[in-house]
């Protein structure tokens, strides 16, 4: 249950992930490398340094050096914002991205876009709590940004707070009621509220405005979901040949479902197919073959393609379990079972895909 | 720049003011009233499961379940109240020690409670004169004629061997489990008896949830502050190690037989069970079994007809909702939600998560149709447990009932979207959608605890569902149902001889009006509780069935037509249908207490 919803909120942070461009494009147009601002030579050296030694793919290295230039000069708040800014936008590194943007918001980053930029680094780092601090904390100081509270409704996303989260997203669509990336996270927000009405609306206007590669296919879905299913059906199959690799193929496996669903499962056995070829991971994929090659009576190899799905979910099973025990390890011998928020005790991920 | 009107749209529509819960009025429905009268019909009893100051382990967290069954054959409902108690500490290791040597145990501070009805729905505690007050860990319980002697025997199940207490059929109670093979060591929760392999009497499927043993684990005990939303909670199910459902062949002498492996139970790998129903999904005329289990996927256990089972759960999409997620599931409600003849599902489940329902399409096939009722937030952001289709205002279509409470008393951190006391739900259908009427339903869904197991059943004589719910360190909830039962059919099914009296398995649709409604006699489902074995019918203002077809545990169908409602009847299998109750004005339920 709890990763149901962890899923869905991946579509957010890869939303937010795209809102760095906009982001970016804002604050700093033009500006391949942001500039760093330390006044000691040798320092800027050893920056671009370990700049290359990154680029090279010398990470353990990389990272060492970049946290001895911080703690050379610990109070240079726009350093921290450099190596926060370079490595999350032109390295896509939010894990080495992380300390730097927590040095930044220790020092105070007082303008809207670095506020953005360490509170979407939080994010994407996984730290959604303190994410959400930094975000409240600049929609404060800038009520009028709509980034400062389309971020903050993405950090209170993260943390299944969706009642505080729908609040934050309505404030960035009033202010920019244009943007079909806020809308598609609104969207996504209603569907974790499972308010599929308004999710739907949200998505159709998303779609309209571009405002984001998933938005066809998680409005068909939407409407497959309430049974409007000659609608998902319009929506879905344009989407086969629209957007990225990742979205073709969500739409394809939507539409696939949506057939077996309603009884076509001859209709849907190439597209899930297709679907199993083009991502053998997916386990849903072949799930819902399995299920139509049954419908059509085909039960040897729809034992097979279970058989698949099977393994696929026993390998998402192991991979989550030996995570879990490695925190339950790292207590027993005496550290606090720390890392991840949500899916570790109780009840919780099953993993969707 | 996109035009004018788009722009606007978000806004406009973000500002829309929710659907109002209980559209009943508006829809031309009956309310629906459920008061709580526990305290006024004398359920007082104060049950724990585990420290209600600090639970630091899962199994302080799963709570107990309730039996609403007649002890002693007079016609009404008697209240069987599992309690657990708490655990204690775990046990003293000195260095050096064998864990595997010493083993945790409950405190045995607990005390399961007997109340008997006195046929109006007052109840009085018998637990001290039954024999029915066992003092264990406590989980489950379910109830059914095992030894074939025309009462109802109580099968406890528990953290550490479960009970079968046997009935004498004046309600006096004896634990027979030595001897029987019923004891699971393991640590169970949900039981239903049921005929596996049409041999007649009835055998027993048992839902176990993880190893909560150091024999089993010899780190469980240790294995605590588990992050939960950031805060350190109890640790599980993920994590612990799960155990293996037992299957337990009845000999036909009323001692049981484990076949567990024989069965096919231990073909796929252990899934940490909680809710377990038996029916017959695919009208086949055996009965399958339907697992809901925390955190892996569901099992549905297909029958064979002679007692060997298939798990055809991912197959027949009731496995995983449909975003193919394992849900983390704990109660089952089963019933023919739309009329069509088949048996539905209802899953409840974690908080962050639907309630899933899958509609029974037939086939072996399931579809998560829950996107097309109305559940809303409420619904997401609470955790379920007992659950039922039952129909509440007595017109014919199964509503949905849901008892909620976290399983962390650290969900109060994460107010307001989530808290350790919730309320329950009540679903009313309408027009084939469930619509959440909790806030009109009456005051006693407006109580907030952390509910768990829930039997639902006629307590009060006037032939409509009334309900117990347990609560964490609180009172049962005792809801009494103050609509309108008096057009109803109770039907008890019995069969005059054999080891299977109570027809557990049989399966009744009344046509009323062109529809038709379909039942079926279960022992156990919900979480960890057992309902009434009678079937009601709401007729919806009718006063006659125009049809009933009875269809026995061994396929013998027998047919009726013009059968009167507003009464509650029995009918002994080849025999006709007789009142065992006379119409009585639907006022005499409100013993208890206001509206």
């Amino acid at each position: 249950m709890i990763a149901g919803a962890v899923r869905r909120n991946v579509g957010a942070a890869l939303a937010l992930a795209a809102s760095f461009a906009f982001a970016a494009s804002a604050a700093s147009a033009g500006q391949e490398e942001p500039p760093v601002a330390v006044d000691n030579a040798a320092l800027f050296a050893r920056w671009q340094a370990a700049q290359k030694l990154h680029a090279a793919g010398k990470l353990d290295e990389a990272r060492a050096e970049m946290a001895a230039i911080l703690a050379a000069d610990p109070r240079n708040l726009e350093l921290a914002l450099a190596m926060t800014r370079w490595l999350a936008e032109v390295r896509d590194d939010f894990a080495t991205a992380l300390p730097f943007a927590r040095r930044a918001a220790e020092l105070g980053a007082a303008k809207a876009d670095a506020i953005n930029l360490v509170g979407s680094v939080l994010t994407m780092g996984g730290a959604a709590a303190e994410s959400e601090r930094v975000f409240a904390a600049g929609a404060e100081k800038f009520p009028a940004d709509f980034l400062l509270w389309f971020g903050l409704g993405v950090a209170r996303g993260q943390q299944k707070k969706y009642l505080e989260a729908k609040v934050a997203f309505a404030e960035a669509l009033r202010l920019a009621p244009e943007n079909g990336l806020v809308l598609f996270s609104a969207g996504e927000n209603f569907t974790n509220l499972r308010d599929y009405e308004a999710a739907e609306r949200a998505f159709l206007l998303a779609v309209k405005l571009k405002g984001h590669d998933d938005a066809s296919w998680r409005l068909g879905q939407v409407l497959a979901l309430q049974g409007k299913h000659e609608a998902a059906e319009k929506v879905l199959t344009p989407a086969l040949t629209q957007g990225g690799k990742a979205a073709r193929f969500q739409a394809a496996l939507q539409l696939g479902m949506l057939w077996v669903e309603r009884d076509r499962a001859a209709e849907a056995l190439p597209l899930l197919t297709q679907a199993t070829e083009e991502r053998p991971t997916s386990r849903e994929a072949w799930r819902w073959l399995a299920r139509a090659q049954r419908a059509l009576g085909r039960p040897e190899v729809a034992t097979r393609s279970m058989k698949r799905y099977a393994e696929l979910r026993a390998d998402e099973d192991r991979i989550e379990e030996e995570h879990l025990l490695s925190l339950i390890r790292a207590q027993l011998q005496g550290g606090a079972a720390s890392g991840g928020s949500g899916g570790g005790s109780g009840s919780g991920s099953g993993g969707g895909e | 720049m996109a035009p004018a009107l788009p722009a606007l749209l978000p806004l406009l529509l973000l500002a829309l003011p929710p659907r109002a819960a209980g559209a009943v009025a508006q829809d031309g429905a009956a309310p629906i009233t459920l008061v709580d009268e526990a305290a006024a019909r004398g359920v007082t009893a104060l049950l724990h499961c585990g420290d209600p100051v600090k639970r630091r382990y899962l199994l302080e967290c799963i709570g107990c379940g309730c039996a609403l069954f007649d002890k002693d054959g007079d016609g009404d409902l008697d209240l069987f109240l599992v309690d657990a108690g708490t655990i204690g500490p775990p046990p003293d290791l000195p260095e050096g020690a064998d864990p595997l040597a010493v083993d945790w145990k409950p405190r045995k501070d607990g005390q399961c409670r007997l109340y008997e009805n006195d046929g109006a729905g007052r109840f009085r505690d018998v637990t001290e004169a039954s024999g029915a007050g066992i003092r264990v860990f406590g989980q489950g319980v379910t109830a059914a004629d095992y030894d074939g002697d025309g009462d109802l025997d109580l099968y406890v199940t528990c953290w550490g061997p479960n009970r079968l207490l046997q009935n004498d059929g004046s309600g006096r109670f004896t634990d027979v489990t030595r001897g029987t093979g019923v004891g699971d060591p393991h640590w169970s929760v949900g039981a239903a008896f049921f005929d596996a392999d049409g041999d007649d009497d009835l055998d027993l499927y048992v839902g176990n949830y993880l190893a909560m043993a150091i024999a089993r684990d010899p780190d469980c005990w240790r294995k605590v502050d588990c992050p939960f939303l950031d805060v350190p909670a109890a640790c599980g199910p993920k994590g612990m190690v799960p155990e293996t459902d037992s299957f337990f062949r009845n000999k036909g002498d009323g001692d049981f037989r484990d076949m567990s492996e024989k069965a096919g139970i231990h073909d796929h790998e252990p899934r940490y069970a909680l809710g377990v129903v038996a029916f017959d999904h695919d009208q086949d005329g055996d009965v399958d079994v339907y697992v809901g289990n925390d955190s892996r996927a569901n099992s549905l256990w297909d029958n064979d007809g002679k007692g060997r089972f298939f798990d055809l759960g991912d197959l027949s999409g009731a496995a995983v909702n449909r975003d193919g997620v394992a849900q983390a599931s704990m109660g089952v409600a089963c019933g023919d939600l739309d009329g069509d003849g088949l048996f539905d599902l209802a899953v409840t489940n974690f908080s962050h998560d639907d309630n899933t329902v899958y509609r029974n399409e037939g086939g072996g096939n399931f579809a998560d149709i829950t996107a097309r009722h109305p559940f809303g937030s409420k619904a997401y952001l609470s955790l379920g447990w007992g659950t039922e289709f039952v129909d509440f205002d007595g017109d014919g279509a199964l509503d949905l009932f849901v008892a909620n409470g976290h399983v962390y008393p650290e969900a109060d951190v994460r107010a307001p979207e989530l808290s350790w006391k919730q309320q329950n739900r009540v679903y009313q259908q309408v027009n084939g959608i469930l619509r959440d009427v909790t806030d009109t339903a009456g005051s006693g869904l407006q109580r907030k605890a952390s509910f768990r197991g829930a039997a639902f059943g006629d307590v009060d004589g006037d032939r409509d569902v009334d309900v117990v719910v347990m609560a964490m360190d609180e009172p049962p909830a005792l809801l009494i149902n103050q609509g309108d039962g008096r057009d109803a059919l109770l039907l008890e099914l019995r069969q005059p001889t054999g080891m299977n009296r109570f027809a557990i398995g049989a399966r009744a649709v009344a046509t009323v009006g062109g529809k038709r409604l379909a039942r079926q006699v279960r022992a156990g489902g919900s979480f960890a509780s057992m309902s009434d074995l009678r079937l009601h019918f709401g007729l919806g203002g009718a006063p006659r069935i125009d049809r009933l077809e009875v269809t026995w545990p061994d396929g013998t169908r027998q047919e009726f037509g013009d059968v009167a409602g507003g009464r509650t009847a029995r009918l002994v299998k080849g025999g006709a249908i007789e009142t065992v109750a006379a119409p009585s004005a639907p006022s005499a339920s409100d013993a208890g207490g206001g509206r």
